[in-house]
């Protein structure tokens, strides 16, 4: 799919990240030095954000939300849509996009609903912000992305708990001068690569429960590695197509952020220069739907002080399996440091 | 390029004793060879020998007979 949006743009982005971090090596009593060690050379990870017992995602993004609302100024009664990307949100039912309306004031007549995605996750929220904007019925839309992913790894699952951190994120889409083309993709037959499979008691798969590790979260890595590395660049090059851009003009790929190794192997693979692409990963983790806007909020104001980020493309992919990127501009984007909870 | 220098990146990546890299050494067989090692090794053929492979090959690189025979599609000659 292929989408392209005008007099549209990102006005601010904010993060919130639980205040406890957990310092990769103090895993070192359960997997062993040597095994944690080994981890961080090839992850670029030492540590990951963990929500406190009975934090929940609506909470961070809560407070990005607040935090943004408050350094933009915004008036609340201008924000008539609300979109919240998660595969953790806080309840089955209502939509967790919903109940943050409420907690953060903002007008009944405003559209609310969820999206279930994880690492393409933001992307979806931005395409769905702008087709709200587009057909006419909203005027300010706010995009939540983020996860409490880690009360679903397993304790004894290294690969996940060394990996994928907490985060929140807040990003206001409204009427602009910019102009988006999109581009979003899906492959359902790679489900299994990246799961939590906790299913609904009369789901064909229930009975299966006990093989699908009953609702932790699954990640086969080489094949999502495998994945990646064919995906991404495929729709990058879509994406320069899109905006008759070429490579070399790109100033920034803002890529979602699984680990230090797989955003190094995919720029070279795309022969990209280091400084192209931004790497956040060493105290945050996998973030999921959070890792593009939670990267901008660290280093959007570096990028843009550099003026990188008129040519920008942004890049997610992961559980679905999914992909998808935006080509845009993102020079007048307001990016505010995360704010912990 | 031999097979003994294939060896040394493997043992080298793989943190393992040279002795222990044989053709019956299977992805997943040991805690080494996990998820991260492979990248590892998919990392260390792109650096020591130019080759970076495409997706198929990289999910069917499941032990170290069929990285050699892989390596020799893409004109790797350590069989």
């Amino acid at each position: 799919m292929q989408a392209q949006f005008s007099n549209i743009t990102i006005s601010g982005i904010s993060a919130g990240l639980p205040k406890i971090s957990l310092d990769l090596m103090k895993l070192s009593e359960e997997f062993g030095e040597h095994e944690v060690k080994r981890i961080i050379a090839n992850t670029g990870i030492r540590a990951v954000r963990v929500a406190e017992k009975g934090m929940q995602t609506s909470d961070l993004c809560f407070a990005a939300a607040q935090n943004l609302f408050e350094k933009l100024n915004t008036d609340l009664k201008t924000i008539d849509g609300i979109v919240f990307v998660s595969q953790t949100p806080d309840r089955i039912a209502p939509a967790t996009s919903v109940l943050l309306q409420d907690r953060l004031g903002l007008p009944n007549n405003a559209v609310a609903f969820d999206i279930n995605y994880g690492c393409s996750g933001y992307i979806y929220g931005l395409y769905q912000a702008a087709l709200l904007l587009n057909a006419g019925g909203c005027q300010r839309v706010l995009v939540c992305s983020g996860d409490v992913i880690t009360p679903l790894l397993h304790e004894k699952d290294r690969h996940v708990r060394m990996l994928l951190g907490d985060a929140g994120t807040a990003t206001l889409v409204e009427k602009g001068d910019d102009s988006w083309n999109i581009a979003l993709k899906s492959d359902g037959s790679g489900a299994s690569h990246l799961t939590a499979a906790k299913v609904f008691p009369n789901s064909i798969l229930s009975n299966d429960i006990h093989d699908l590790k009953n609702g932790y979260y699954h990640m086969d890595g080489t094949q999502v590695m495998g994945f990646a590395l064919k995906a991404v660049p495929e729709i990058i090059d879509e994406l320069l197509h899109l905006k008759r851009w070429h490579k070399s003009e790109v100033d920034t790929f803002v890529l979602h952020q699984p680990n230090f190794f797989m955003l190094n192997f995919l720029r070279k693979k795309m022969s990209i220069p280091e400084s192209a692409v931004p790497i956040a990963v060493e105290d945050v983790g996998n973030t999921g739907p959070a890792s593009i806007p939670l990267l901008l909020t660290m280093k959007g104001e570096e990028l843009k002080n550099k003026q990188q980020l008129k040519k920008t493309i942004l890049c997610g992919f992961g559980v679905g399996l999914s992909w998808g990127g935006i080509g845009l501009d993102l020079s007048k984007t307001q990016f505010f440091s995360p704010v912990e909870i | 390029m031999t097979e003994q220098h294939l060896k040394e990146i493997f043992a080298k990546t793989l943190d393992l004793p040279i002795e222990e890299i044989v053709d019956t050494l299977e992805y997943r067989s040991m805690k080494n060879w996990d998820s991260i090692g492979h990248m590892a090794l998919v990392a260390a053929l792109d650096q020591e020998l130019n080759v970076m492979l495409d997706t198929p090959d990289i999910i069917d690189m499941s032990s170290f007979k069929k990285a050699k025979e892989i390596l020799n599609k893409y004109g790797v000659n350590c069989l």
